[in-house]
């Protein structure tokens, strides 16, 4: 089998930055992407065929560019695309499909940089088409350049919703309003917090100055309560809560909407590193289950590093730093670079990171999710999609004393489906939480097994050896 | 901003316009397709949703392939795709 020094998985802000630092100490580098271009998804790339003048094109995507080009000039990293990794197995052997091929490939090290996705919250008419996460429409808009409706009420908490919110608008769609379900009452406590991050602060302000020029309202302590239609959206109706996030009974107001757009901030990527058997934490602040990691972002598990969003949600900026972190720890052990090197190469990435962390970590403290938006989930809405089990059959469950997440799955077949549980898990971990008044550590997540996402069976049977 | 050379693809014995470079579910959203397929148990309409390859909700079938996620799938020129009836039998 093929064996290379170190395997970096996910071509993101973190992935990218870790390739260019291992690669700059001469570390024989590959990085696998799932996609097609590099970037991830705070970085998509336009896709082949479209073009777009500078003008055209957020900062950050021109940020995207320079860093994407800074990979590809004259260094020597393996760029895997339209790779799909789907097991890890001992001795860091990483299998991946690529054109139906499983290939694999050995590594001496590992930075595992799967990235987030958009935290799923149910509601009656949840799974309505014309329901969208904001990543899905986020990518529609700046990418594709196609709206996903025409007149769009928005639902979650935090700054990307004011970012999403923005787009749309410029597209020329008619966002009829946008639900913030945080109260912001405590919000001024975390002000101190914010200062010194300029540059996040003046674009969050710039997106509320769009959306108040373009008059579209932002209801502060608001959820998205039902989602109504036959065979797609027709009405939303929204709700004030409290300061749990519960919805407060008689609140309840209805709009014509055509499209809903969910976006209650993120949830770490974790299966990889969970298939790994990488020892997880829970942290609620950083977006539920994260692979349990040392300051340089190595896990439990020597020589597996975990960068970005699937370690803590945290954003870009900290994801790439974090990123080259891993790789500059990884020069090291490689004895590429010596003890002293490192901590003169890392102390202005800390100092980098503790401003950073300081705003996410206000951020997270007013915007993550409170648990009184999962408390109520009427009976009949669908908790897994893929199976198609409700909140009623889960709760029937948990009220005959199982409490195991893994019986749970086994019983109602919940998170046995093609997702593997990434849209119902954390919600029913939630669930058992709630109803049986246990920390959600004793409740633990699903056993990931190979292949993690659903590959077609000749993709195993045809082994390409490399 | 300019997209890639214009064509057709075939969706449900249906002309949808697409362009080079995007998905099959940028083609089917600006066409004001939302329906990818009807679920298996409970016959509920399901569409484009994470975008990412997540959630399954746009699993339709592209050139006669099920459970193909159009979210991340790229249109080609007359490729054909059907809306999918639980997990792959043809209407």
């Amino acid at each position: 089998m093929r064996e290379v020094e170190l395997a970096i998985i996910g071509g993101g802000p973190a992935g990218i930055c870790a390739a260019i630092e291992a690669a700059k100490y001469g570390v024989e580098v590959t990085l696998i992407e799932e996609n097609s271009r590099l970037g991830g998804q705070f970085y998509r790339r336009l896709a082949d065929g479209f073009t777009a003048n500078q003008r055209q094109l957020d900062k950050y995507y021109v940020r995207g560019t320079k860093l994407i080009a800074e990979l590809e000039y004259g260094r020597k990293v393996e760029v895997i695309e339209n790779a799909l990794v789907w097991g890890i197995f001992p001795d860091k052997e990483v299998a991946y499909l690529r054109d139906d091929k499983t290939e694999t490939l050995k590594a001496q090290r590992l930075i595992l940089a799967e990235g987030a996705y958009d935290r799923p919250v149910p509601f009656p008419g949840w799974t309505l088409p014309g329901v969208l996460t904001a990543g899905a429409a986020l990518k529609m808009v700046k990418i594709e350049k196609v709206l996903p409706g025409e007149r769009i009420l928005l639902a979650g908490s935090g700054p990307l919703q004011l970012l999403l919110a923005a787009h749309l608008v410029r597209t020329g769609a008619k966002v009829v309003a946008v639900l913030e379900a945080s109260p912001l009452d405590n919000a001024w406590k975390h002000l101190p917090h914010l200062w010194g991050q300029w540059e996040l602060l003046k674009d969050g302000l710039g997106y509320l100055w769009e959306l108040r020029k373009a008059k579209v309202p932002l209801l502060r302590g608001h959820v998205i309560v039902e989602a109504k239609g036959e065979e797609q959206v027709c009405q939303a109706i929204y709700a004030k809560v409290d300061r749990d996030w519960q919805i407060v009974p008689g609140t309840e107001k209805n709009v014509e909407v055509d499209t809903i757009i969910t976006g209650y901030g993120l949830i770490p990527s974790g299966r990889l590193s969970r298939l790994c058997r990488c020892p997880q934490k829970w942290d609620p602040y950083l977006g539920g289950w994260i692979p349990e990691h040392d300051e340089y972002m190595e896990t439990a598990l020597p020589g597996i590093f975990t960068a970005g969003d699937c370690s803590g949600i945290e954003g870009a900026a900290v994801a790439a730093e974090e990123g080259r972190l891993a790789a500059i720890k990884i020069c090291q052990e490689l004895g590429r670079i010596t003890p002293e090197e490192t901590s003169r190469r890392c102390s202005p990435i800390f100092k980098e990171l503790r401003g950073l962390r300081r705003f996410e970590s206000a951020l997270n403290s007013i915007f993550a999710t409170r648990r009184g938006l999962l408390a109520r989930i009427p009976d009949e809405v669908i908790i897994c999609r893929c199976e198609e089990v409700t909140a009623g059959e889960i709760r029937n469950v948990i009220a005959e004393g199982i409490t195991s997440i893994n019986e749970i799955k086994a019983l109602t077949r919940a998170g046995m489906g093609p997702c593997q549980g990434r849209m119902c898990a954390p919600i029913i971990t939630e669930m058992v939480s709630i109803e049986t008044k246990r920390p959600v550590e004793e409740v633990g997540f699903f056993a990931p097994r190979p292949p993690i996402k659903p590959i077609p069976l000749v993709g195993v049977a045809r082994h390409k050896s490399s | 901003m300019d997209r890639g050379e214009p064509f057709e693809i075939e969706v449900d014995g249906e002309k949808v316009l697409a362009y080079k470079g995007e998905t099959i579910a940028a083609a089917l959203l600006a066409a004001g397709k939302r329906i990818c397929r009807w679920t298996k148990i409970k016959k509920e309409p399901r569409g484009i949703c994470c975008g990412i390859g997540i959630c399954m909700g746009c699993a339709m079938i592209v050139n006669g392939r099920p459970n193909t996620l159009v979210c991340q799938t790229l249109a080609t020129p007359d490729c054909k795709v059907q809306t999918q009836i639980g997990t792959g039998e043809t209407k």
